[in-house]
């Protein structure tokens, strides 16, 4: 336990030196040379600009804003629909999980081979279908199934939540469905059916768990996908969100402060896995 | 491992839809001058019927855009380009990560800073930081257009650079730990003769897998760029109507046909479905070579060989003993 959180402190440390060194590479660049003085000026720029964040503006069509308090808004925003995007897809891959394990073991197998296919949808392919499925059925039924454009003070959520969960669920699928067989090879379920346990319960309270395992060891990956999924369906949807902010500022400071505010409930979350799959398993 | 690679299905799919999208977008260019069939009004006798952008038909399989260019032959033009930079970028990736990850071996206690600065790639989205670092570049109209796409090229190689190059650097950890490199440095084989003698031939499957796999992930960085807006074939304006001018991509690169076009999307949606599509499938076609590069590899002909033996081994035993043995019991 003390390791993990000196382990963790030092990379959370030296994370936040990593992104605020990557906040100020536009520094480096004047025109197309490249100037390593000006970067490391730079640096310390950025830094004095982020010692005082009351004074850093965001402008939109309407005016010219101070970054904060509205950051907290936006940024709320953006982080509910990135991490129950996630939880959803945990949920959703796991139901469907069990439901190709009832399914006869020809179709698995089946399932289970082709389950790479998954990885290979884009993440823009989903957004777009999706407007043009709401569009079609607007045009078609004269209703609109929901709000898909959001304005500045409306928020959507089931369109973008929706969207952002598709493709994790088929990434957490996959890992799942490839655990599970390996899982299964092993020798306790053995022990188990020869006790004669259930199959269900053997899956339920043996094999899921220990699968779920896997999932925790990539989350970061996961995530770190849905963060570009995320780039994406905020751009499409018209979302302002975090990285829609960075995106149309392109300020340094409010860069590296995005950056830096997405990055810390992230590295809580996977800092907390850890210590759930120590206490769990005693894995460090 | 290219014999096995050859023989399963997977990989020879993905391989040749990838084939011949290439030689077709060559012999577009090549043989058919690279011309781009256009035409703004389809008349039925002398009668105009339709007006571009046409839908996709029998005549126009992707359909048109406003200048009634037919949207797959200028796909089939882009798909060298759009390819061409994702086979490059990837290869310089592999190249740059390997040779990090040789130097990263001699890191000694710099290691865990490393690793540690490089974990911060893992919580900002690449196109997101890509654009950050070239939009005030793209702004600036001095700077040609060479000049430029070679700056995109080079930020999309290095910003894989670090992680890849970690990556790489625990493979050849993985390979040092076997037993065949302690009797190799008992032996007194030097460092760089047992990188290149001994553990490069264990390496190179590894690194082939890898190579697609960033070619996977170019081609999804391109796709969220070109949405986003930053075109790679370079743009000019062309006079649309009288008083409009629209931008077009000059080469028809992928990701510069779905910048130019997603302003379009309610217009004329397939003008950006089509390019989406030919990104999934080309990703989807990689995606097949990966998994017959990964299947091939499970089956290497050292380790196979291994098995059989150990196999053997425990049949013999197990002959004259009155029990059965777990692992048997499983191959009856």
């Amino acid at each position: 336990m003390p390791y993990i959180l000196k382990d963790s402190l030092f990379s959370f440390i030296l994370s936040v030196i990593g992104i605020i060194l990557l906040g100020s590479v536009p520094f480096m660049f004047t025109g197309m040379s490249f100037n390593t003085g000006s970067y490391v000026d730079g640096i310390g720029e950025l830094f004095k600009s982020m010692m005082k964040p009351a004074e850093i503006m965001y402008f939109t069509t309407s005016g010219k804003y101070p970054l904060f308090p509205s950051m907290w808004d936006i940024f709320s925003y953006s982080l509910t629909i990135l991490f129950s995007a996630f939880f959803m897809a945990l949920i959703l891959a796991l139901i469907f999980a069990i439901l190709i394990f009832m399914l006869p073991s020809r179709l698995k197998d089946k399932i289970r081979v082709f389950s790479f296919m998954f990885e290979s949808i884009p993440d823009v392919l989903i957004a777009i279908s999706m407007q043009f499925f709401i569009i079609w059925f607007f045009k078609e039924t004269n209703i609109l199934l929901f709000q898909i454009v959001s304005l500045y003070d409306q928020k959507t959520y089931f369109v973008p939540i929706f969207c952002l969960t598709v493709l994790p669920t088929l990434l957490i699928l996959r890992i799942l469905l490839l655990n599970m067989e390996e899982e299964y090879g092993k020798q306790y379920i053995d022990t188990a059916k020869s006790k004669g346990m259930g199959s269900f319960r053997i899956l339920w309270r043996h094999v899921l768990p220990n699968t779920l395992l896997s999932v925790f060891h990539q989350s970061r990956n996961i995530l770190w996908f849905m963060l570009s999924n995320l780039l994406m369906v905020e751009f499409l949807f018209n979302i302002y969100g975090v990285t829609t902010l960075v995106r149309e500022m392109g300020n340094p400071a409010i860069f590296t402060i995005s950056m830096l505010m997405l990055f810390v409930p992230m590295f809580l979350f996977f800092t907390a896995l850890r210590i759930f799959t120590y206490k769990w398993v005693g894995e460090k | 491992m290219i014999k096995a690679i050859w023989k399963g299905p997977f990989f020879l799919i993905g391989f040749l839809f990838v084939f011949a999208l290439l030689s077709f977008s060559l012999y577009h260019h090549f043989v058919m001058n690279n011309e781009i069939y256009e035409n703004q009004i389809i008349y039925d006798g002398i009668t105009p019927i339709d007006k571009a952008p046409f839908e996709p038909s029998s005549e126009y399989w992707f359909g048109s855009d406003r200048m009634g260019a037919d949207l797959f032959y200028q796909i089939i033009s882009g798909a060298k380009y759009t390819l061409g930079i994702a086979f490059a970028a990837s290869l310089l990736r592999i190249f740059l990560s390997f040779f990090g990850g040789v130097l990263l071996l001699s890191a000694g206690k710099v290691l865990p800073v490393i690793k540690g600065l490089g974990q911060s790639f893992y919580y900002i989205p690449s196109a997101l930081l890509i654009l950050f670092i070239v939009g005030p570049i793209i702004a600036i109209d001095q700077i040609t257009f060479w000049e430029k796409a070679f700056f995109q090229i080079m930020l999309i190689v290095l910003i894989a650079v670090p992680n890849t190059a970690i990556l790489i650097k625990e493979e050849i950890n993985l390979i040092q730990s076997n037993e065949f490199i302690t009797s190799a440095k008992l032996m007194g084989g030097s460092r760089f003769r047992i990188l290149f003698k001994h553990v490069m031939p264990h390496l190179w499957p590894r690194l082939v897998l890898m190579y697609v796999q960033q070619v996977i992930a170019v081609l999804l960085l391109l796709a969220h760029l070109g949405i986003l807006g930053i075109f790679f074939g370079g743009t000019i304006y062309r006079e649309y109507g009288i008083e409009f001018t629209i931008p077009v991509s000059v080469s028809n690169e992928w990701s510069g046909l779905l910048g130019g076009y997603y302003y379009q999307l309610r217009l004329a949606p397939w003008l950006v479905f089509f390019p989406v599509l030919s990104f999934a499938a080309v990703i989807m076609a990689f995606n097949f070579m990966a998994e017959g590069i990964k299947r091939a590899g499970d089956q290497l002909p050292g380790r196979k060989k291994m098995k059989k033996r150990e196999k053997v081994k425990e049949k013999s035993v197990s002959k004259d003993q009155s029990f059965v043995f777990l692992t048997e019991r499983k191959i009856g």
